[in-house]
């Protein structure tokens, strides 16, 4: 990788941030004639405002910083760190691909069943492969959390939509949950 | 001595059987759930509220305070042993007391840290005890203002934490801020930053934010490190600590304590400030500052003591005024309220034997807090062989019915999601988290006491500097951050700055 | 693996089939699982408090548990939003008080009374004005005096701009006493305020500050009400002082959707009724003030919901407050 690139790479980060801070200035409120009536000189906007400022400087002074790095990497051209070799990044991205999608099944499939196939998916990328080892974490792992969440702490969980839901009804039955 | 007899009544309440086995399982409860990852003692207290119904008032109160020292200690067991703080109080405490796990010093962080805590909740149920009504006067002075000048003390404190990057905390801190006044606003109840989506409306929670930021991010990066789901935690018993030891660092847990005091009785500021002021303050007043954060003793101390020092003044507004100052103290309001106990004044004389019993069973908690926690916090030492796959997966379901156990809904569960993707890149680039977490608890603190002083005092903004508690507390704040920005700013005065060093992306 | 997961589950689902086919959505059996009732505000207030002694006391009656879920936010349109959301088959009950109505008239939220079936009016209080015991002013004439000489001088301590608490400020001053109102959004520290000194008087019911009431902190001058109240019978009504503003009652109701079984409203109705007539409620309202006198019917309270989000919106145009909402609650 030249330095340029890594430099600029590293510039994307703050020159967000300050395109960011910068869009959602002008989004704080639905309707900022609401705000122009009142006679508060702070209001409601004030505070967001001055914090989207805050932000916005803050990734000024970071953007010269990197730039004067770069400058100087330019100069100097003195070897830029490599990224760490053998770290498993397309695992990371499988897992945070499946946390999310767990938390988008959620209300579809219930907590009972979407959890059941999450933590089975996720055993399963975490190398544990056993059959009958991964079958007894789920099964007992979701069982006592229901007792735990369901029956003793009475949260209300989502159910799931349709199907599903007759579906954990059914099953909280069965536990004596319900 | 009517304080003495009247105490002595309260040991005999609270030492009652019945009362004496709730309040044990009041504090286990509030370990374990303090431990889990996820699931925090608060919601722990929400929980068992229902249950406290059917209990007498005196045994109820047992039961709750004991989930409350429990779980503002317990929180720190999953900080030390896996760098995710089971409780936000408990973010300071992964500073120093995860790096000593990675030295292999797991079991000597634990008992300080258990030290640290019971020490600086005990001194607190002592001041509970015997200082309430005078303490209760010194927080009534506390007006908006001053509320103001201690929350920017408190941010000034994350500032000074930053050792090499104090511009990336910034950022960092500022982000909270800003995500903090996603929401209605305090005055006008206009909501701003939502985009038009309904659920931003209520605001962004920081329980939340902390359990995405922390907990899923964390986990996420461990099942990468290692191919074939391999141990990656560390948790070698190590050396136990003597008594000698924990002399070496007295001097921390006292500041901590004397800090955690103050900070507690103020409505509003609770542990999680404390326990960042009181860490930012001891890397200053320590003299190891510049290796903070590389498991030094003293950083995992301060932050210890200071965080369940909090937990007996904070009682002291909601016994001797009725006004809870946290989530935690509301949830006891509710459980008075619903007994039909009014908490105030009167509360002292029309229940004496009730308040001097719940005195006796916060001072009675803290000393069996020792034990409870050391039980726990072995227990979960073994639960760190179980494969880190697994471990993981139930650590983000915890999350996810932790962060949706918060308001009871399921929009927080997705914001903790994306939180958690944040988080890991955050943690990949070496972003700092916490000032974020920080921020999004100041912020609307902040915020509201600003605009309230405001609206109090003729939108005059020289009240801050010009009342006495808030106008010290500011300048304090300000000779804080040039001290702890000293030595980054004085290379910067003589000659052009050295290269910065370059961030490391490792593993 | 994961196939072996699925045959698990697939095993589990056809376990499960006949007692899936009987449908638990059948009207005789109802209730036959938990009723969840949402409190639309956090733990320690006045909705959670109300939600809490109506689930424990109306258990025995209808025979299941009911669990309490504090859903807060947005001055209780979160919970309202999750009461709509769930299916209108009875086993979702929620609080709804007389401020998310006014904050549904004040532009926030999206619901409108009609959304909702009201199971029954369980509580109602008029607001007062309280200063702290050691107050200059003995009356609310002396408050008054005082505030006609020194106009924007005495500070009061309210929920927010926009509230009916800013109404009854804007009210007064539009009859010649114009005060100051300071928001202080949470209300531990909107009460600590006068008694610290900080603020000259306070807007709340009396139920909310009823600890200083008893302990003698605070010192009621005013009832904003047409009649004076039963527990407070030296305390003059607004109605004798010559001010028009008896008109904003703080009630609290438990509401379900609009569409839920008629028979199914009419079981919680009935179970409320019985709640309210009991002496533990008897002496819990009594010790918040805020007993009602006569049980209305669902058909009643909706009426009352929808004359007070008219009034409000009635005074929102006149005081031309063209904020919005409330203060989160």
């Amino acid at each position: 990788m030249t330095p340029l690139s890594h430099g600029l790479r590293r510039l994307a980060t703050p020159a967000a941030l300050l395109l960011g801070s910068l869009l959602l200035s002008q989004h704080i409120v639905r309707d900022s004639t609401m705000i122009a009536s009142l006679p508060d000189p702070v209001g409601p906007t004030g505070w967001p405002r001055l914090m989207l400022g805050a932000v916005g400087l803050c990734a000024l002074i970071w953007m010269a910083k990197e730039l004067l790095a770069l400058r100087r990497a330019a100069q100097r051209h003195t070897p830029i760190d490599e990224e760490y070799e053998g770290y498993a990044y397309g695992r990371a991205m499988i897992g945070l691909g499946l946390v999310v999608l767990y938390g988008i099944a959620l209300p579809q499939l219930g907590f009972p069943i979407a959890t059941a196939a999450f933590v089975a998916l996720w055993c399963l990328i975490g190398g544990i492969r056993r059959p009958l080892t991964l079958a007894l974490v789920t099964g007992i792992g979701c069982v006592v959390l229901l007792y735990v969440f369901v029956l003793l702490a009475q949260m209300p969980l989502n159910r799931g939509h349709g199907v599903f839901d007759g579906f954990t009804v059914a099953l909280y039955r069965l536990l004596g949950i319900y | 001595m009517d304080i003495l007899a009247n105490l002595a009544g309260g040991f005999a309440g609270a030492l009652d059987p019945y009362n004496f086995v709730f309040l044990v399982s009041g504090l286990m409860l509030g370990v374990v759930a303090g431990a889990l990852p996820g699931i925090s003692f608060v919601n722990a207290m929400a929980i068992a509220l229902p249950f406290t119904y059917l209990l007498p008032p005196v045994t109820a109160m047992s039961f709750l305070g004991g989930i409350y020292v429990g779980g503002v200690f317990g929180g720190s067991i999953s900080s030390i042993l896996i760098n995710i703080p089971g409780t936000p109080a408990s973010l300071p405490s992964c500073w120093d007391g995860y790096p000593m796990t990675r030295k292999g010093l797991s079991s000597r962080a634990l008992s300080i840290a258990i030290t640290a805590s019971a020490f600086g909740g005990l001194v607190s149920a002592l001041l509970l005890t015997f200082g309430a009504p005078p303490f209760a006067s010194f927080a009534l002075k506390f007006d908006q203002p001053e509320f103001f000048a201690a929350t920017i003390l408190g941010l000034v404190s994350v500032i000074a934490i930053a050792k090499d990057a104090p511009l990336m905390s910034a950022v960092s801190m500022f982000l909270g801020l800003l995500i903090g006044t996603v929401g209605v606003d305090p005055m006008y109840g206009m909501p701003r930053l939502t985009l038009g989506v309904p659920d931003l409306e209520s605001g962004i929670n920081f329980t939340v934010v902390m359990i995405g930021l922390f907990a899923i991010g964390e986990v996420v990066d461990l099942i990468c490190k290692r191919a074939g789901g391999g141990r990656s935690i560390t948790a070698k018993p190590g050396k136990q600590v003597g008594l000698s030891d924990l002399w070496r660092v007295k001097s921390s847990i006292l500041r901590g304590t004397g800090l955690g005091c103050t900070i507690g009785v103020i409505p509003g500021a609770g542990a999680t400030v404390g326990a960042v002021i009181a860490y930012s303050v001891e890397k200053q007043a320590c003299g190891k500052g510049d290796r903070f954060g590389t498991g030094m003793e003293e950083g995992l101390a301060a932050p210890e003591a200071a965080k369940n020092a909090t937990t007996g003044t904070a009682m002291i507004p909601l016994l001797t005024l009725g006004i809870p100052g946290s989530a935690a103290t509301a949830i006891m309001l509710a459980a008075m309220l619903i007994h039909g106990l009014n908490p105030g004044p009167l509360l002292f004389t029309s229940n004496t034997t009730l308040v001097y019993t719940i005195f006796a069973s916060m001072l009675i908690a803290n000393l069996l807090m020792i034990v409870a926690a050391m039980g726990v916090a072995r227990v979960f030492s073994t639960l760190m062989r179980v494969p880190p796959a697994i471990l993981g997966a139930f650590i983000i379901v915890l999350s996810v019915v932790g962060a949706y156990g918060v308001r009871n809904n399921l929009f927080d569960v997705y914001v903790c999601l994306a939180f958690g993707v944040v988080g890991y890149f955050m943690k990949r680039t070496n972003f700092p988290p916490a000032p974020l977490v920080v921020g999004v608890i100041l912020g609307p603190l902040c915020e509201r006491y600003f605009l309230t002083s405001l609206a109090n005092y003729e939108g005059n903004m020289a009240v801050f500097f010009t009342r006495p508690i808030s106008g010290t507390i500011l300048a304090l704040s300000a000779i804080f951050l040039a001290w702890s920005m000293w030595p980054v700013v004085k290379p910067l005065l003589r000659r052009p700055p050295k290269e910065p060093p370059h961030r490391v992306l490792k593993a | 693996m994961l196939r072996n997961a699925l045959t698990l589950t697939a095993a589990v689902a056809a376990l499960l089939t006949p007692v899936l086919s009987s449908d638990p959505a059948r009207a005789d059996d109802y209730p036959s699982r938990p009723i969840e009732v949402i409190a639309t505000f956090g733990a320690g207030g006045g909705a959670d408090l109300m939600a809490r002694q109506f689930a424990r006391l109306a258990e025995p009656h209808l025979r299941v548990a009911m669990p309490v879920v504090n859903v807060s936010g947005a001055s209780g349109n979160a919970g309202l939003t999750r009461v709509l959301t769930n299916p209108a088959d009875g086993y979702t009950v929620g609080t709804l008080i007389a401020l998310s109505v006014s904050s549904w008239a004040s532009g926030l939220g999206t619901a409108k009374p009609d959304n909702f079936v009201y199971v029954a009016m369980m509580q109602n209080s008029p607001s007062m004005l309280y200063v702290s015991k050691n107050s200059p002013f003995k009356t609310y004439e002396d408050f008054a005096a005082h505030a006609k000489a020194n106009p924007g001088k005495l500070r009061v301590a309210t929920s927010g701009y926009g509230t009916q608490d800013d109404i009854t400020l804007k009210y007064l001053g539009s009859q010649g006493v114009p005060v100051t109102n300071v928001p202080f959004a949470r209300p531990s520290e909107r009460y600590a305020s006068p008694i610290g000194g900080h603020t000259d008087a306070i807007y709340e019911e009396p139920g909310d500050v009823a600890q200083f009431l008893k302990s003698g902190d605070l010192r009621p001058i005013v009832v904003f009400d047409k009649q004076r109240h039963p527990s407070f019978p030296d305390v003059p009504a607004s109605a004798e002082l010559g001010l028009d503003i008896g008109d904003l009652p703080n009630f609290r109701t438990l509401a379900v959707p609009a569409g839920t079984p008629p028979e199914r409203v009419q079981k919680l109705h009935e179970a409320a009724a019985k709640v309210l007539a009991s002496p533990e409620w008897k002496t819990f309202c009594a010790d918040t003030f805020t007993c009602v006198d006569t049980l209305v019917t669902p058909d009643q309270a909706k009426e009352e919901v929808k004359a007070f989000y008219e009034t409000v919106r009635g005074y929102l145009d006149r005081f031309a407050t063209k904020t919005v909402g409330q203060t989160p609650g």
